[in-house]
C-alpha cells in the first residue's frame, strides 16, 4: 500500500511564514508521499514560494508539485520552479516522477493543466488567433500530459493537476467560470491511458470527489475544498469493510 | 477614475473584484463582492488576518465614496488528523 498525502491551493504568502510548518508536523508517519496541486503561492512571487520551501523543509517525504494560475502571476514561474527543485520539491510540468516505497512503485504524471470547457461545451481551436491560442494551449498541455502517462510503468499512477480534467469536481462554482477552471481533455488522455487516481485543485468552491468518464477517481483537494491540512488517500489496498469507491463509469 | 455610488452595480462589483485578484497585496479570485447603497460587502474566506486587512485597504482606495463593510473570515488551519480514504 502506498498513502498519498495531497493539497491544493495552499497560496502561501509572506505573512504564512511561521504558520504553515505546524500543519505537516505529523506527516511523515501518515503518508509516504506529499502532492501539491498547483497555487503554491498567492501571487507567484520568489518570496513566496521561498517561504513554502521554508515552511516544507522538515517534511522528509518526497513532495511533488505542479504549478497553478496563481504561481503565474509574476511571471516567473520557470524561478519558481527552480527554486523548489532546490529546495527539494519536484515540480511536474508535462513530465513524471516514481515514488517507491515498501517495493512498491507509485509513478506520478504532473502538469498544470488550462482551460477550455468539458465535452459538449469544449472550446474549439476556431476563429481568432487567441482563442486558437487558448484551445491549442489545452490541447498540448493535454498532449504533454499523455507522454509523461505514457512514460510510466510503474505499481500505481496518479495524475497531478491543477486544473480540473471533469465538470463533477467543480460543483459549487458558478457555471459560467466552469471554462476556466478546467478541460475535458486531460479526462479523455487520462481514461485512454489509464491512471488510479487523479488529484486536481483550483476550484475552491468546488466538491470533492468524482470520476472521469472512464471510471477513474478524481479528487479536489484544493485546501477550501477539504477545509483540512490535507487529505490522505491509500492506494493497493481495500480492507474488508472500509470506504472504498467502485469504478463506476462506462468504459471509453 | 473612481466609481461613483451611482455607477450601476454590475460595473462596481466587476471592479472591485478584478482589484482583488490583480492588487499584489491580495491576489484573491473568489471573494463575493455585493452593493448595498453606498457600501459595499465583501466576504469570502481567507487565512490570515493581514489579507483580510489588506482586502478592506484595496477597496477603500479604489472606491473611496463607498463605506466598504469587510465580512470575510479568517479560516486558519492547525495540525490535525487528516481524513484518509482507501482507494481500490
Amino acid at each position: 500500500m502506498i498513502r498519498i498525502a495531497a493539497v491544493g491551493d495552499l497560496h502561501v504568502g509572506t505573512d504564512l511564514r511561521g504558520r504553515l510548518a505546524p500543519r505537516f508536523a505529523g506527516i511523515d508517519d501518515e503518508a509516504d508521499v506529499l502532492l501539491l496541486a498547483g497555487d503554491l503561492t498567492r501571487v507567484g512571487s520568489v518570496e513566496e514560494v521561498d517561504v513554502l520551501i521554508d515552511e516544507l523543509a522538515g517534511v522528509s517525504l518526497p513532495k511533488v508539485a505542479v504549478l497553478g494560475n496563481h504561481d503565474h502571476h509574476a511571471d516567473v514561474p520557470a524561478e519558481l520552479m527552480r527554486r523548489c527543485r532546490d529546495g527539494g520539491i519536484a515540480v511536474l510540468e508535462g513530465e513524471s516522477t516514481v515514488v517507491e516505497h515498501d517495493g512498491a512503485t507509485l509513478g506520478i504524471a504532473g502538469i498544470k493543466g488550462f482551460g477550455g470547457g468539458f465535452p459538449g461545451t469544449s472550446l474549439a481551436p476556431f476563429g481568432e488567433a487567441e482563442i486558437k491560442s487558448f484551445a491549442n494551449c489545452t490541447t498540448d498541455q493535454a498532449a504533454a500530459l499523455e507522454a509523461a502517462l505514457r512514460s510510466l510503468d510503474t505499481d500505481h499512477t496518479v495524475v497531478l493537476l491543477h486544473y480540473s480534467p471533469i465538470r463533477e469536481t467543480l460543483a459549487g462554482e458558478p457555471p459560467e467560470i466552469f471554462p476556466f477552471l478546467g478541460s475535458g481533455h486531460f479526462a479523455e488522455v487520462i481514461d485512454e491511458v489509464g491512471a488510479d487516481l487523479v488529484i486536481h485543485g483550483h476550484a475552491h468552491h468546488g466538491a470533492e470527489k468524482g470520476v472521469t468518464p472512464g471510471g477513474i477517481p478524481v479528487r479536489n483537494v484544493a485546501e477550501p475544498v477539504i477545509q483540512d491540512c490535507y487529505r490522505v488517500y491509500h492506494l493497493g489496498r481495500r480492507p474488508v469493510g472500509s470506504e472504498s469507491l467502485e469504478r463506476t463509469g462506462s468504459p471509453s | 477614475m473612481s466609481d461613483a455610488p451611482d455607477t450601476p452595480e454590475p460595473y462596481i462589483v466587476d471592479h472591485a473584484m478584478t482589484a482583488l485578484a490583480c492588487d499584489p497585496r491580495v491576489g484573491l479570485l473568489d471573494a463575493t463582492v455585493t452593493v448595498i447603497g453606498a457600501a459595499v460587502v465583501v466576504s469570502g474566506q481567507v487565512e490570515t488576518p493581514e489579507r483580510r486587512d489588506a482586502i478592506a485597504t484595496v477597496l477603500t482606495e479604489i472606491l473611496p465614496d463607498f463605506r466598504i463593510d469587510n465580512r470575510v473570515t479568517i479560516a486558519e488551519r492547525t495540525a490535525a488528523t487528516p481524513l484518509a480514504e482507501e482507494l481500490p
